[in-house]
């Protein structure tokens, strides 16, 4: 039985709709995000202590939040950045609750948002990056108040395209950067920001609900897409082939909607998915022997496989939020449509 | 018809519920088929049948564990439904955590500061931070889109293709990541935080092999923490980069840090062995093996280590570094022993591979031998990569259930044997094995009627397994022939066996082995695959005719239940054998001692082939002949005439492996006792010709290797060994003209042949020196010269070697020589004449005998005469007594202010020079007379050749040859000799891109020389010679590689130069560019 097990620790039922949650870097806390019903946002922060969830911290604020993220905030002072309904993105110091950074960023939703350099994780700037139902991607830097320091729109007259998800990766060095972008109608891309252009693109015929790099900080390695229609693709984006671009598997799972997807912060190939029926997923990707294989003197990447390890349902409503401990390992927090968020504990991580 | 078509389309898509039936299931075999079933079942339309669907569910896992109709939604696990042990765990092990946490949480207040400047994009933004976001996929125009096809230009669309592939990405460059991390401003917690997720980040892309990349983050790790796990792991991707130096100082930092880190001892051994340094090696071994007695991966080590020790220590220098050469291709994939056991045994065979040895005797012609040793283990590589865990995965669940009848003792002595194998302990489960079997042995002695044959097959079976795990293939084969013996055929012991030889390189055993496996169950992929992955090698050593060498073989396969008897018919046989293509000699053949093999094997021996090899010390070798000569010896009952055809072919080449053997030996007259058998079984092989030619050659009867040459020229006219042998052989006759003819001829075919160059140069000289000199010259090496002995012979393979390497063998064996004074003087000397008349071609020209008097006296001759000279010598060396002191040159650094030393510098170089020089049997030198003058030519009597000849060299191939061909490596003068003959313009033309840090220093000791001079000429050309030699091709990689010492050379060179500005015609800023272009 060295079956990893997906044991839920912790329940706590909420009076409100949650859509993120994410753990305070090196603390036993952990911050959700939702809208309460009367359409203004609320941030909680918990607390675990041994057998129960302790309420810190919480604070009702204008707008209902859709995503948040520590990734681009020092370890000193792990501010929380937010995006919200109506396109602000706006950066919390959760000690005394107020906002020290406030932008509106998009004219509409912020679907996603992602953040690289802080932390500890990735070289270069602490940034921010956003996905808005406006079709546009636009990077932050916090120090720079009033413009995005990159904007990817989409050009005049083109159907603008609803961006769900977005991600950073290949921050390995000061000047090395990419973000990743997946929209509604299934196109995935990846812009070079250090070049700003675009390096890839692809669709995957069904919206993209989440794209993410198993790490930020290392030369780009594995990039999951999940979308509608209960399929996720893993690409292994280390090799890029001129023709074919990056070698990629397929997978169902979930039998709905995969939600999310999600890499062990201390196992790179190791992630969760989650489904539209209330299902986790714990994978494992196999590297195949030879990486890159070379067909007329281009180098093209080889995939390798997945293993499926385990699954659990723990609610009946889609799960919209996944964050892994990045301290203890196998430690997680959900939440759900059910107004319900949860904390599991993924045990045998260690011995996959 | 209806009804049919409509049941043909029901029995492939649709569930029919006949098809719901215990029976049914079990005879499905359709997965597809199955999966839907379990579909139907579990819909429950008809019907809800619990333990028919736990049934289909075992039947769809046994055939494919990970389908995905056996996924199924696991409801949610809550702590409290755990069992209180595990909640407890859990619970406790957050409070823990969060406690722990609270603590460090506090302490990180310090503020990061040094941040990277805001990305400068602003600017672009409204106009260029556009991004287009062209429509994802180019509209592809349907084919009855008529108007849109009318738009369509073919042209701009090629181009525009055309760009868009010449827009290749760039791949990931990882050297762009800095080694260290930037730690300002992180607490002492943080840093360590950091630190282990950069070594977590190192083992993950450690096991996706991308070891430059954890190398990276594990000294980034080590950056941000020095700990012994980081350090450790660093040293290991540096063993699988064969970084073998940093390897060594990382495992010394973590032994420093834990002191009784095996892992660490290890790893270190490995380094150190690889780095020659072998008593370290043993002692961090025995270390290992002090604290871990089973350790089989430390006490393999240790073996090879003492191997080579033993190699080294009898005094074979050249020998021993050689073997260093090989092992470091082969330890590429003895390192993945650590993760991946199996493969261990490839690096054991690569070790056993000497494959240069028969090769470059049968085939002088081939310059390229070492090349081919090296070819040949990487093949081997390419195994030890090819078929990595998944085969040998594949087969560890093979340990088998016991069958009911074992006594109980033996079981479980078994299981527990059993458990150790899963674990991974493959020597101790063998030892179990061996317990179990004997208990077993005792058990049916005791109670006689009842037949435990099986459970002994099955004990062996497993010990077999253990045995190959560990690598000790000669037992794994001994318990696979004990279980053949027993039970037949056993697809299992068959596979271990075959596994076994490929481990040894007997890949044709293996391949029988493999397919007697598929046939007895066609479904075995293991066998598949080895039989393709052997077969493949097969095809490489014997061409694409290697089935031919198998045929005989085959049949044994299908026969050898009924070979009990055909032991006897080989016997009779072995002189009547023949064979062919004396080329493909396998490097591990020795059947020499066959008869004497074969004798003991009559005994016990019913199985197909050969077990006994234990009983020999050179199991392997003769294992193998015996092995081929048994099969060979088989189909003798078979009277079909392919059948005969292809025995002949077998005995053919069992006859030519002993004369290959018995060349190897240095027994040429029973070679060519062979070889003329094998001609009469083969007319057409011209094999068989060349090879006698070779021997005859060896034993100095050239007109009888003309005439065999001329034969087999005759049979195929393209035949460069023929060729180059018959110019040989009419050196030796003298009769140049037509050696030239045949040299021309060979260089013609083959114009990259490095001998036939040789020769053809040596032959010119020998042509040029006829009129003038009075007793003629005969040259060696790689000529072959028909007076040497068979000991010469051999110390020529290693001499071969010696060119390759630099001059640290060589002074090895010089300066022992030089040291061992006058009781070792027959030693000396014996050491000596080798090295000297095998040295590289046209070097020395050692007396020329045509008279056929035996080898062996000519050289007692030559050594008497050598102990004279060298006695003179001696005493010459022990009155310039400091000159044994000077075995490194670079403790002595010639400055032109301190002619004392200068002179001792000189000396330096003589002490070899004069040992050299008594192997000439000259008049024309004074070996000892002139110890002041190296540089004068009379000196240097070594490089003969050169030195009479003083036309500027014209050609790379030219000066090439004379470079290397110089002994020993830092014999400045000799080199400066050469160099003499080149117009300073030239060098970059001729070194062309053969630089190397070895020529760097010498150019640089060379220039120095020319200083010493002081004459103007004389200055600008050791400036002319250190300037042009940067012009050179390859030189900046060769001067990046310049060791420290070397270094000290160079600049010593050049600091000289500098001190001699004012005479010379070059100025400060000259020099001061010239020590960058050296990289000081």
């Amino acid at each position: 039985m060295d079956k990893p097990q997906i044991i839920t620790h912790l329940e706590k039922g909420m009076n409100h709709t949650l859509y993120d949650c994410k753990w305070i870097p090196r603390s036993a806390r952990f911050v959700t995000l939702g809208s309460h019903p009367r359409g203004t946002g609320a941030i909680n922060v918990f607390e675990i202590n041994q057998r129960e969830l302790q309420l810190v911290k919480e604070c009702e604020t204008p707008t209902s939040f859709k995503c948040g993220t520590f990734a681009a905030s020092s370890l000193q002072a792990r501010n929380l950045a937010t995006g919200d309904f109506k396109g602000k993105l706006s950066v919390w110091d959760l000690e005394n609750m107020k906002s020290t950074f406030d932008v509106d960023a998009h004219s509409e939703i912020i679907n996603a948002i992602d953040g690289v350099g802080g932390l500890g994780i990735g070289e270069g700037a602490p940034e921010l990056v956003t996905g808005s139902r406006d079709g546009a991607v636009k990077v932050w830097d916090v120090r720079q108040k009033d413009a995005p320091v990159a904007c990817m729109v989409p050009e005049e007259g083109e159907g603008k395209r609803d961006c769900w998800s977005v991600a950073f990766g290949d921050a390995y060095n000061s000047e090395e950067r990419c973000v990743c972008a997946g929209y509604d109608n299934g196109d995935v891309k990846m812009f070079d920001l250090r070049t700003m252009s675009l390096k890839w693109e692809t669709n995957v015929k069904n919206g993209v609900c989440c794209v993410e790099f198993d790490r930020k900080d290392i030369p780009k390695n594995k990039l999951v897409v999940s979308s509608l229609e209960g399929k996720f693709k893993v690409f292994d984006v280390r090799t890029q082939h001129p023709k074919s671009g990056f070698a990629s598997l397929s997978e169902n799972a979930h039998k709905s909607t995969v939600w999310l997807a999600r890499h062990l912060p201390q196992n790179r190939d190791l992630f969760m998915t989650t489904g539209g029926s209330g299902s986790l997923s714990l994978w494992k990707y196999e590297y195949p022997p030879k990486r890159v294989k070379e067909e007329d003197g281009v180098s093209k990447g080889v995939i390798g496989s997945l293993q499926y390890l385990q699954n659990s349902t723990i609610s009946t409503q889609p799960v919209c939020g996944l964050d892994w401990s990045p301290d203890k390992l196998g430690l997680c927090v959900t939440v759900a449509f059910d107004q319900a968020l949860r904390v599991l504990i993924v045990t045998k991580l260690n011995r996959v | 018809m209806a009804a049919a078509l409509f049941n043909g389309t029901s029995n492939s898509n649709d569930i029919t519920i006949d098809m719901l039936d215990y029976q049914y299931i079990d005879n499905c075999s359709n997965i597809k088929e199955l999966e839907k079933i379990l579909r139907a079942l579990r819909s429950g339309k008809d019907g809800y049948y619990p333990h028919l669907i736990s049934h289909c569910e075992d039947k769809v896992r046994g055939m494919n564990p990970t389908s995905k109709a056996l996924r199924k939604l696991n409801p949610i696990t809550r702590t409290k439904d755990l069992p209180t042990d595990e909640a407890e765990v859990i619970t406790n092990g957050i409070g823990e955590w969060k406690n722990e946490i609270h603590s460090n949480a506090s302490d990180n207040q310090v503020n990061g500061c040094n941040l990277p400047p805001v990305r400068q994009t602003t600017t672009l933004k409204g106009t260029k931070s556009t991004v287009t976001n062209p429509s994802s996929k180019s509209q592809r125009i349907r084919s009855y889109d008529y108007k849109a096809w009318d738009k369509f230009d073919a042209d701009k669309e090629c181009e525009n293709a055309e760009k868009q592939t010449q827009e290749t990405p760039r791949t990931t460059a990882t050297s762009k990541m800095s080694d260290k991390v930037d730690a300002t401003g992180l607490s002492e917690y943080e840093m360590l935080v950091r630190a282990t997720s950069e070594k977590d980040k190192g083992n993950e892309a450690f096991k996706s092999a991308d070891f430059e990349e954890a190398l990276t983050y594990y000294s980034r790790s080590i950056s941000l923490s020095r700990t012994a796990a980081s350090i450790n792991n660093r040293a290991l991707a540096y063993i699988r980069l064969q970084r073998w130096k940093e390897a060594e100082s990382d495992c010394n930092d973590v032994l420093q840090l834990e002191p009784d880190n095996l892992k660490a001892r290890l790893r270190r051994a490995t380094a150190r062995k690889e780095l020659l340094k072998y008593i370290e090696a043993k002692n961090d071994l025995s270390f290992v093996l002090d604290k871990e007695p089973h350790n089989t991966r430390a006490s393999k080590i240790l073996e090879e280590v003492e191997q080579n020790l033993s190699k080294k220590s009898s005094g074979d220098a050249s020998q021993s570094t050689s073997t260093g050469r090989k092992m470091m291709i082969a330890e590429v994939s003895s390192d993945e022993e650590e993760t991946d056991p199996p493969t261990e045994n490839h690096c054991e065979i690569k070790e056993q591979d000497v494959p240069d040895t028969l090769e470059s005797e049968v085939a002088p012609i081939s310059a390229t031998v070492n090349g081919d040793g090296t070819e040949i283990v990487s093949k081997d590589d390419k195994v030890g990569s090819g078929n990595p865990e998944t085969t040998f995965a594949a087969e560890e669940p093979h340990v088998e259930q016991p069958p009911p009848e074992m006594p109980q003792s033996v079981l479980k002595i078994k299981n527990s044997g059993k458990e150790l194998f899963l674990s991974g302990q493959y020597g101790d489960a063998a030892q179990l094995y061996t317990k179990a079997l004997n208990t077993l042995q005792a058990c049916a002695d005791k109670s006689p009627d009842l037949d435990h044959s099986c459970n002994i097959a099955l004990l062996y079976n497993n010990r077999a397994a253990c045995h190959l795990k560990v690598g000790d293939d000669k037992a794994c084969i001994a318990d696979c022939n004990e279980v053949l013996i027993l039970k037949g055929m056993d697809t299992k012991a068959l596979i271990r066996r075959a596994y076994a030889f490929e481990h040894m390189e007997k890949y044709q055993q293996a391949y029988l082995d493999f397919r007697s496996a598929q046939t007895v169950d066609w479904s075995i992929k293991q066998a598949q695959d080895g039989a393709n992955r052997v077969a493949s090698h097969l095809r490489d050593i014997h061409g694409p005719n290697w089935k031919s060498v198998l045929t005989g073989d085959r049949m044994i396969v299908t026969q050898h239940q009924k070979t009990s008897n055909s032991n006897q018919s080989a016997e009779t046989k072995p002189s009547a054998q023949k064979q062919s293509k004396p080329d493909v000699t396998k490097p591990t053949i020795k059947p020499n001692n066959v008869p004497k093999q074969e004798i003991k094997k009559e005994k016990p021996n019913k199985s197909k082939r050969p077990q006994k090899s234990k009983a020999v010390p050179k199991q392997k070798a003769t294992s193998k002949a015996t092995g081929s000569k048994e099969k060979s010896s088989s189909p003798t009952e078979a009277d079909r005439e392919k059948k005969k055809e292809e025995i002949r072919r077998n005995l053919f080449d069992t006859l030519k492996n002993n004369g290959n053997t018995e060349v190897k030996k240095g027994n040429y007259e029973k070679a060519v006792e062979c070889y003329t058998k094998s001609m009469d079984i083969c007319p057409d092989e011209i094999a068989s010709y060349t090879n006698r030619a070779l021997c005859y050659l060896k034993l100095n009867k050239p007109v009888s290797a003309i005439e065999d040459c001329t034969e087999a020229i005759k049979r195929d006219p393209r035949n460069i060994k023929a060729m180059f042998r018959r110019a040989q052989a009419n050196k030796n006759l003298k009769k140049y003209k037509q050696a030239l003819d045949d040299l021309n001829k060979v260089l013609k075919l083959e114009p990259e042949n490095k001998s036939a160059h040789a020769e053809l140069m040596v032959v010119r000289k020998l042509m040029n020196n006829i009129n003038n000199e009075d007793f003629i010259i005969k040259p060696s090496s790689s000529t072959k010269s028909p007076m040497k002995s068979k000991d010469a012979a051999k110390k020529e393979k290693k001499k071969r070697k010696i060119i390759i390497e630099d001059a640290e063998s060589d002074e090895e064996v010089v300066n022992m020589s030089a040291n061992n004074g006058k009781e070792d003087k027959v030693k000396t000397t014996s050491i000596k004449p080798d090295i000297i008349s095998n040295g590289v071609a046209d070097k020395h020209e050692v007396q020329s005998k045509f008279k056929d008097t035996k080898p062996t006296v000519e050289l007692e001759e030559k050594v008497k005469e050598q102990v004279q000279t060298t006695e003179v010598i001696e005493k010459k060396i022990e009155q310039s007594e400091p000159n044994l002191k000077l075995k490194d040159p670079e403790e002595i650094k010639p400055t032109l202010d301190n002619p004392v030393v200068t002179s001792a510098k000189d000396d330096d170089i003589l002490p070899q020079e004069e040992i050299k020089s008594p192997v000439q049997p000259s008049e024309d030198t004074k070996p000892s007379t002139q110890p002041q003058d190296p540089l004068s030519p009379t000196n240097t009597p070594t490089n003969h050749i050169f030195m009479n000849n003083t036309a500027p060299f014209v050609s790379p191939y030219e000066f090439g040859n004379a470079w290397n061909a110089v002994q020993p490596k830092h014999a400045v003068g000799t080199y400066k000799m050469i160099l003499d003959r080149v117009p300073v313009e030239k060098i970059p033309e001729l070194v062309t891109n053969k630089t190397t840090d070895h020529m760097i220093v010498t150019f640089a000791k060379i220039a120095r020389y020319h200083l010493i001079a002081g004459v103007k000429e004389e200055i600008d050309r050791a400036y002319g010679i250190l300037s042009s030699l940067s012009l050179a091709q390859r030189f900046n990689m060769a001067a990046m590689f310049l060791s420290k010492p070397d270094k000290k050379h160079v600049s010593a060179a050049i600091d000289d130069l500098e001190a001699a500005l004012d005479t010379g015609s070059f100025t400060k800023s000259d020099v001061e560019n010239l020590r960058v272009t050296y990289m000081l």
